[in-house]
């Protein structure tokens, strides 16, 4: 391990996102999405950032995690779950006017978070559970004016740079960045611990540090776009023909060639 | 009111025939590819609905965002509809763009409409149950992650002249990430973005010794080889091979599903296929309802006896 840049003094910040878990994602009601009446959770995929941090931590690469979530105040929820699992302190962004922000305002608002912090690693999921748009995490780094690393898979911090692999399509690449930096993590390589029933118990009340976008000194950009209207697509009642081993290897036979000698 | 310019920006060819497919045919359009020389452009490229083209060798399709947007910007800050992929190169210059030149983004769009002079994007959500409808104000720039369903080529779009082609070299950004060891040699086989013909492995192939058997089908009958997220992250196939909501959106007019249940995230990435075919041993699997037929039988079995009638064709 290279120990030219102690690791004392690195915090590294997880974005923790509450989103609704267990399948259903969003609820039509009154002719509009909602998220009410969904249960929801941490992203699991976070879960896997908080965990690849806290072993950061446990290898001496870091003193200090940091959960940070955006949301409203019932994402505490997904933030008690990261101090659970060992985080060591959780802040929370949270505001009614930030109903609603687009990426361009959650990626503010993670970043100035981030930046009070006082972490050189944001450590983010590649997308969300929820269907977003998987550009935070870019956002973010230009907010901070850091670079980005996305889709990293495993990773350790070695005097002050970070070395991981990620995939961006053209297959695994070993890189490097110099620290402060913005990662966002795949599933696959760290599995998150289970936290213990005490360390649930012990962090059920903890009040996470709260800011407002004022606190931050953040105000919402207009957003330009909006949601018109919500229309249902009509789902033609399908019914397959099912076919056997035999006829199925004949039919797949006849589709493949048939398109071959088409192009 | 200024004219809607839309701008498309393509890490590749394929890519760029499927992105159009999305832009309002109405609207003068100027086509970004990156990864390509002018001179190496395809006719097929060369005659696509829009009335420039312009080749950027120097950019590499998975440039970073802070190498790729400072080339793009000015381009993007002076078109009103700026439509991009959603591969992770894709989305990351969008959130780059989004927060440097302080524009709204969409996502996940399908479709793109105008209507009395405002700009609407359909977003398909629960599971393709519904559409969500947005609307861009107008004269606000915006940023568009596209899911394209038809590209292009398969429309009948109609076309006034022929392509301005240019080449354009110029400032690109410096990277801060060291790639210490990239991976040799390309992905191999047909790219997913606009194939015609897909052929998509997942868990019930059972292994990554079985992913060579679907690769030599996929050879044999041009098609391009497709996976599922479990395929990608058990490491039995690249990234580069993922269809659906993370991976590549395809809509082939054939996809044959080996051993893939048909998870909504899956869905969202093919739903719009021609003809989709399912192996799959569960006939109640989402992507059976989805199929048009529905080969009830074990994935191997089929494919080895499919790949024999190929090979004594
Ligand atoms: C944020 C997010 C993004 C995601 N993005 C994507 C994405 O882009 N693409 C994607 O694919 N997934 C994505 N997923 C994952 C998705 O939810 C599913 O987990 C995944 O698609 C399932 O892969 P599968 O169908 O191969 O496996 P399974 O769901 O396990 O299905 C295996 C299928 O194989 C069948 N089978 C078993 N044995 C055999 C046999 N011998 N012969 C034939 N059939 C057999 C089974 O009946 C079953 O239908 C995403 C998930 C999240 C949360
Ligand atoms: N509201 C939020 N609060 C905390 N983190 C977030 C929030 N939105 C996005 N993120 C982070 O960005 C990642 C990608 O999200 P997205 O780009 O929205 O798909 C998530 O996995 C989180 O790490």
């Amino acid at each position: 391990m290279d120990t030219t840049t102690p690791a004392s003094g690195t915090t590294i910040a997880v974005a923790v996102k509450h989103v609704p878990v267990g399948g259903a994602f969003l609820r039509v009601q009154s002719g509009g999405l909602t998220r009410d009446g969904v249960s929801h959770g941490i992203d699991p995929l976070n879960e896997v950032a908080v965990e690849w941090a806290l072993q950061a931590r446990e290898a001496g690469a870091a003193d200090r995690v940091v959960a940070i979530s955006l949301g409203p105040p019932a994402a505490v929820d997904a933030l008690r779950r990261a101090l659970a699992m060992g985080a060591d302190e959780a802040v929370l962004v949270t505001d009614p006017t930030f109903a609603g922000a687009d990426v361009r305002a959650t990626a503010r608002a993670l970043a100035a978070a981030t930046e009070r912090s006082g972490a050189r690693l944001l450590v983010a999921g590649y997308e969300s559970l929820d269907g977003s748009s998987g550009a935070v995490p870019a956002a973010v780094a230009a907010s901070l004016g850091w670079p980005l690393v996305s889709r990293f898979s495993a990773g350790a911090i070695h005097g002050g740079a970070l070395r991981a692999t990620r995939d961006l399509g053209a297959g695994p690449t070993t890189i490097e960045v110099d620290l402060p930096a913005v990662v966002s993590i795949v599933e696959g390589h760290v599995t998150p611990r289970f936290p213990k029933l005490k360390d649930v118990v012990r962090t059920r009340s903890v009040q996470p540090t709260t800011y407002s976008g004022a606190d931050l000194g953040l105000s919402l950009p207009t957003s330009g776009e909006r949601v018109v209207d919500l229309v249902e697509v009509a789902q033609p009642p399908r019914e397959p023909t099912i076919l056997d081993l035999e006829a199925g290897i004949e039919e797949l036979f006849a589709r493949l060639t048939q398109g071959a000698s088409r192009g | 009111m200024a004219e809607t310019r839309a701008l498309v920006i393509a890490p590749d060819e394929a890519s760029a025939d499927a992105l159009l497919g999305l832009v309002p045919a109405e609207l003068p359009t100027e086509l970004v590819v990156l990864d390509v020389a002018a001179d190496d452009l395809t006719p097929a490229t060369r005659g696509l609905p829009a009335d420039r083209i312009v080749a950027v060798p120097q950019l590499p399709a998975t440039s970073d965002a802070e190498v790729a947007g400072p080339f793009l910007r000015e381009r993007v800050a002076s078109a009103q509809l700026v439509v991009l992929d959603s591969s992770q190169a894709g989305r990351d210059l969008a959130g780059w763009l989004a927060v440097t030149l302080d524009l709204p983004l969409v996502w996940a769009i399908d479709a793109l409409r105008q209507v009395d002079g405002h700009l609407q994007a359909d977003r398909v959500v629960l599971g393709g149950t519904y559409r969500l409808v947005h609307e861009i104000d107008p004269g606000t720039p915006s940023l568009v992650l596209g899911k394209p369903t038809q590209p292009a080529s398969a429309q009948d779009r109609p076309r006034s002249a022929p392509a301005e082609v240019v080449e354009e070299t110029g400032e690109a950004g410096v990277s801060r990430v060291r790639v210490l060891e990239s991976p040799d040699g390309e992905i191999e086989g047909v790219p997913l973005a606009a194939a015609r013909t897909v052929l998509s492995v997942g868990r019930g192939i059972g292994g990554p010794d079985n992913v060579d058997l679907f690769r030599q089908i996929a050879a044999r009958a041009g098609a391009a080889l497709g996976a599922s997220r479990v395929a990608v992250d058990s490491g039995w196939v690249s990234f580069a091979h993922q269809v659906g909501q993370t991976g590549t959106a395809v809509a082939p007019d054939l996809y044959v599903a080996f051993g893939i249940s048909g998870a909504i995230q899956h869905l969202a990435g093919m739903r719009g296929s021609g003809s989709i075919i399912a192996v799959n041993t569960d006939p109640e699997a989402p992507m059976c309802r989805l199929a048009e037929i529905v080969v009830n039988a074990d994935a191997i079995e089929v494919a080895e006896g499919l790949l024999k009638r190929l090979a004594n064709r």
